[in-house]
């Protein structure tokens, strides 16, 4: 297709913004160097990164259980994974009904926390095919993870999952997360590993 | 993603044979789900056991990644192809012997690349070649030299929308005409094959939206008909295009498989996106039609993503989409009668019935198994793998032993004969 690839038309414009919040994090992280270690989901663990089947309600015990406020843990896109879906099954509320232009009439995320944004030029008479950018907006965000159980294949291709973030999460000894995570996903990672 | 009837090949055949294409022998497989739309060829003779050494490929071609699969007609292969550096569309015939293009038709389409780009299969009548592109462009092609014979725009003449993911729909050979889904100004129409002039038009006051289906022929209660599906149920339409009856159930984004006659009185309908899966029961009074609800899984207890049933003994044979896709047996009633839980699982891949038997890929993997036609459980004859990668996902297609499939990057041919 003419030059116009996914990630051409997504690397330039979500590249410095994803280059700012990894050396965002990887501030905190230095900041916390000296040995120490950080709490981190593993996605390989985590019910709503990995492991959700349909039906499947979503845990959001990263909400509830974490000691800050609004919770340490955020839904986070890995561009590099996601296929810009026309019809992200994280977006969107796919069993609501469906709009003139095809589209589910409600949206997923209870705190509206994702934006769309299309990619390019929209076709007018082919708007149901054009690539889209979903953003997290990580001040609204609470880490309830209903778009990461969602966004699995073959609907979605899992890109997006839960990550603690280093500015928020206060580093507590004993996670208070981790002390109810039925699948023990919070993990405590040596610093340079979490960077990773 | 195929399917069904038995019934027409044997016990309360209701005359559904004359739907089919009087110039396709039985061992063409002229189109989306073969002759007929069974998705079950009556070839027979084919091995049930296969070499230690697997399926070695008779022919492989590179193909644009994506899910079009062939038709085959009198020797030829015909199937749906993408030029991305050129961003055009193409159909092409290739030799069934040896794979080689004997032609090839091109127009320049833009495309997205959203699960793969391709999808599809040719309509083949010997004659004729009828391809719906994925802008929902009609082109009917000589089939010999792949000439444009005629072309017919669904979203100019009909208004019709160009669905998330292309067109996914396959039309429907008839004698003397296609049947197709349009949505917009239509549900759907019947279009003369030799010059593309409308026969008929199913009107549309409820602005339903052009799916993924394909028209499938049925017979309930004695009444050839038409089914389609669409995000908002199953209907039938007559052979004269009047609306006969529609079942109100909400399917979610996109509803792939194509609605399915059972028997003489019940049609079921499944789709992707925890829609579950409905059974209808159409009953007849007279020239009416009432069709009412047998059972609705709308908690998606069983669903499948992509494929439609195969009928065979009163039964339905699917794959499923929970547990990584298992191969199911499916009772009228919804029952589960057995699957390959523990056994095998198929991801989103394909199946289709030949000789007793059930040819079904492994979507994720690309392993194909053989397995017993049977209602008593799972049994698997053979397997071999003979596709690779992920999103193995495209239909196949069988004709004198010649097994024809696909993955995202390359066509095979394999001998499955005995």
């Amino acid at each position: 297709m003419s030059g116009l690839t996914r990630r051409a038309l997504l690397g330039t414009a979500v590249r410095g913004t994803v280059l700012a919040t990894m050396g965002g994090g990887a501030a905190f992280l230095v900041q916390k160097a000296h040995g120490q270690v950080v709490w981190q989901v593993d996605a390989a663990r985590c019910i709503n990164s990995r492991l959700g089947e349909a039906g499947v309600e979503a845990c959001n015990l990263c909400t509830t259980e974490c000691v800050v406020a609004l919770s340490a843990v955020r839904a986070v896109n890995e561009y590099s994974k996601c296929g810009r879906c026309n019809i992200c099954p994280a977006y969107f509320n796919i069993t609501s009904a469906v709009d003139d232009l095809g589209l589910p009439s409600e949206k997923l995320c209870p705190r509206d926390a994702i934006e769309r944004k299309p990619i390019g030029k929209v076709d007018p008479e082919d708007p149901a095919n054009n690539f889209y950018e979903y953003i997290i907006d990580e001040v609204k965000c609470d880490g309830c993870g209903k778009c990461a159980i969602k966004c699995k294949e073959p609907l979605g291709l899992g890109s997006i999952v839960l990550k603690v973030r280093y500015d928020k999460c206060v580093n507590c000894n004993r996670c208070a997360i981790s002390e109810k995570c039925p699948k023990d996903a919070l993990q405590q990672l040596p610093v340079g590993q979490a960077l990773r | 993603m195929y399917t069904r009837r038995e019934w027409i090949i044997g016990a309360g055949s209701l005359g559904i044979a004359g739907l089919l294409p009087a110039s396709a022998p039985p061992t063409d497989w002229p189109q989306f789900r073969g002759a007929g739309r069974t998705n079950i060829s009556k070839e027979t003779g084919l091995a049930r056991k296969w070499p230690a050494g697997g399926l070695k490929p008779l022919w492989s071609v590179p193909v644009a990644q994506g899910y079009a699969a062939a038709a085959i007609v009198a020797g030829r292969v015909y199937h749906h192809d993408y030029d991305e550096k050129k961003s055009e569309w193409c159909a092409n015939c290739r030799s069934l012997a040896d794979g080689k293009l004997i032609w090839q038709f091109r127009e320049a389409r833009e495309i997205r690349p959203n699960h793969a780009i391709t999808r599809t299969v040719p309509s083949v009548d010997g004659r004729f070649v009828f391809s719906l592109d994925p802008k929902a462009v009609l082109h009917c092609l000589d089939a010999k030299t792949g000439r444009q014979v005629w072309r017919k725009s669904l979203v100019a003449e009909y208004k019709a929308a160009i669905p998330p993911w292309y067109n996914g729909q396959n039309p429907l050979l008839e004698d003397d005409r296609i049947i197709i889904g349009t949505g917009g100004d239509a549900i759907l129409v019947a279009l003369d094959k030799a010059t593309g002039k409308e026969i008929w038009r199913t009107p549309n006051p409820k602005k339903l939206q052009m799916s993924h289906c394909s028209v499938m022929p049925a017979v309930l209660g004695g009444v050839r008909q038409y089914l389609y599906g669409t995000l908002k149920g199953p209907l039938g339409v007559g052979l004269t295009g009047k609306l006969l009856w529609e079942f109100p159930r909400k399917f979610n984004v996109a509803v792939a498989p194509s609605p399915l006659a059972v028997d003489d009185e019940r049609v079921f309908m499944t789709g992707s996106y925890d829609a579950g899966c409905v059974m209808v029961r159409v009953r007849r009074a007279g020239d009416a039609f009432k069709p009412e609800l047998a059972f609705d899984m709308k908690n998606n207890e069983w669903n499948s993503e992509v494929h439609t049933p195969i009928v065979y003994q009163g039964h339905m044979f699917a794959i499923g989409k929970k547990k990584r896709g298992l191969f199911t047996c499916l009772s009228f009633d919804g029952k589960e009668v057995w699957t390959s839980e523990g056994k095998a699982t198929f991801g989103l891949g394909s199946f289709f019935m030949a000789d007793g038997m059930f040819f079904a890929m492994d979507g994720d993997s690309g392993k194909l198994r053989l397995i017993e036609a049977s209602l008593t459980g799972y049994k698997e004859l053979a397997g071999a793998q003979v596709l690779g990668g992920q999103e193995v996902w495209a239909p196949m297609a069988l004709s004198g032993g010649k097994l024809v499939l696909r993955d995202l990057t390359k066509m095979v041919c394999v001998d499955v004969r005995g």
